[in-house]
């Protein structure tokens, strides 16, 4: 187990009169003193605008903003910082594809791939195209880790008209990390273009977008111990000089005349507005956090308490697992459900013990609906999280399930 | 555990009012976008008028939520019986939590409101198809 709880002030909290034990990190993960103050510090000692001051706290900030994207290239191998764009989040990444490279090389009848385990961030914004230029939507619903996944989407691809491939690395609601190379792979030897979101995936494994190929990646800063409203669209240099501006206004554009205006240099032409310099900042030093621990120790860290997780629950009467039990391929992301006993009331009744965790439907509610859910329990594991806490969870589900049924 | 906490579980074990109604005057689904939960309310009318003065004989439910939101649709349908529709359009979050005895976030209000939220939605779209007949 990782020795690193007293990085995390939020942890020494107390919810109703116990300690938290914070089980929702698929959601939001809790961030260590060193990202809180990097944002704090900012503000403090350098506070400035990027990219146009002339004086030294714009050097300064400017300097550090540019840093925060050589360290977003390096985590996740990107080959330039001109790929490295700054969004919200991974809803906005995504939205930038949709908007900046689909609405320009899209037309009526043309079709998009988005499969079933998909975010509603990864659905809804090809939803909207599909509405608005007749843009074609087929799903893939198998839900597996392997060969089924590959068949489909090869059935699927035999469609030329398909132009892009929305799929997801890992499921915040099945927890599988899956792997998606072959599958790039075949997408590309179709002709179409992958968009990957990596919301799940990059908090909890080692990155490499050359590696994978993939066209577009998207994810935030704020599932993997950064701020919140920060986040990264990754997209092949070759791909972004294709596409049109995102946003307009400052910071995109190298001039404007009254007839027209010339949009900036890549990645800055994709970031107009002043962005969220310390949330960018934060997610530099978080990237700096995560690699100080390392992935091995990290992952041998989750697949531990994700084993005994499932281990533990799946003796409880009654509690059936979403998706496969196994640990294997799989991230620190455990949905279930309880006979007799709705979703909400789990997560009100564990509150009672200090334990947050998540009900509902995940912003996955056509994968729910595909496996005849209306929605779920989730817990969901993070680097600060124990074994007795794990432990805690067994008992206090316990006692909420003999108080209920 | 409080007595009214109890008695939201006691009643999400053993609904009341729970099922169908086949002669109702008024059938609504309502469904809480948050957690995709559904209720279907069965509202029966004395005077069948729709007008404000009009008095709830009595109304039934069936679906599937939490217990708070199970719990809300059994006082409430309880509550309910011989009110005046005026009456019941007017009543709101204070009303809810005073029957269920608990003060609720904001996320479980949402469960506890459904089923009101749902008898209202249903009176008001009735009354308007109504007013649409007439013209």
């Amino acid at each position: 187990m990782l020795n690193i709880r007293k990085d995390f002030p939020i942890l020494n909290r107390l919810i109703n009169g116990k300690p938290l034990v914070y089980f929702d990190n698929a959601a939001t993960t809790q961030k260590p003193n060193v990202v809180i103050e990097a944002e704090a510090n900012y503000y403090r000692q350098y506070n400035a605008n990027v990219h146009r001051g002339i004086h030294t706290l714009a050097e300064e900030a400017t300097k550090m903003y540019e840093d925060a994207r050589e360290k977003v290239r390096s985590f996740i191998n990107a080959k330039s910082t001109k790929e490295i764009i700054f969004t919200r989040g991974t809803t906005e990444s995504i939205n930038l594809v949709a908007y900046a490279w689909a609405r320009s090389h899209l037309q009526a009848g043309d079709e998009i791939i988005v499969s079933i385990i998909n975010h509603h961030s990864n659905i809804v914004p090809w939803q909207m195209l599909a509405e608005e230029r007749g843009v074609g939507i087929q799903w893939m619903d198998a839900v597996g880790t392997g060969r089924d996944l590959s068949l489909q989407i090869a059935q699927l691809l035999q469609s030329r008209k398909i132009k892009l491939v929305a799929l997801t690395h890992a499921s915040n609601t099945l927890g599988v990390l899956y792997d998606v190379k072959p599958l790039i792979k075949q997408a590309h030897e179709a002709g179409a273009l992958v968009l990957l979101d990596g919301a799940q995936s990059v908090p909890h494994t080692q990155i490499d977008v050359q590696d994978l190929d993939c066209d577009f990646f998207a994810f935030s800063g704020h599932k993997m111990c950064g701020p919140t409203g920060v986040g990264v669209l990754y997209t092949k240099q070759a791909i972004l000089e294709t596409m049109k501006p995102f946003h307009g206004g400052g910071e995109m554009i190298k001039a404007v005349t009254k007839e027209n205006f010339v949009a900036n240099d890549l990645p800055w032409k994709f970031e107009a507005g002043t962005p969220n310099i310390a949330g960018v900042i934060g997610l530099g030093v978080a990237i700096d956090y995560l690699q100080t621990i390392g992935w091995s120790a990290m992952h041998d860290h989750e697949q531990e308490l994700t084993q005994y997780a499932l281990e533990q629950l799946q003796k409880i009467d009654g509690l059936d697992i979403v998706g496969q039990p196994e640990a294997d391929n799989r991230i620190g992301v455990i949905a279930f459900t309880v006979d007799g006993l709705h979703p909400h009331d789990i997560a009100a009744e564990l509150d009672k013990y200090g334990i947050a965790i998540r009900a509902g439907h995940h912003c996955t509610q056509p994968l729910h609906t595909h496996l005849g859910l209306n929605g779920s329990a989730r817990v969901s594991f993070y680097i600060y999280n124990t074994m007795e806490e794990v432990d805690m969870l067994i008992r206090a589900l316990q006692q909420t399930i003999s108080v209920y049924t | 555990m409080n007595e009214y906490a109890q008695q939201i579980i006691e009643l999400y074990k053993h609904p009341l009012n729970f099922g169908k109604t086949e002669d109702a005057d008024i059938i609504k689904i309502g469904i809480n976008l948050s957690c995709g939960d559904q209720v279907s309310m069965y509202i029966k009318l004395k005077a069948k008028s729709l007008e404000l003065k009009d008095e709830i004989e009595s109304i039934s439910f069936e679906g599937t939520g939490c217990s708070v939101s199970v719990a809300s649709a059994s006082l409430l349908t309880e509550m309910l019986k011989g009110k005046k529709l005026e009456e019941v359009l007017g009543w709101g979050t204070m009303e809810i939590e005073e029957l269920l005895g608990v003060e609720l976030g904001p996320s479980r209000l949402k469960c506890a409101l459904l089923p009101l939220d749902t008898i209202q939605e249903g009176i008001r779209e009735a009354k308007s198809l109504k007013l649409k007949g007439q013209n």
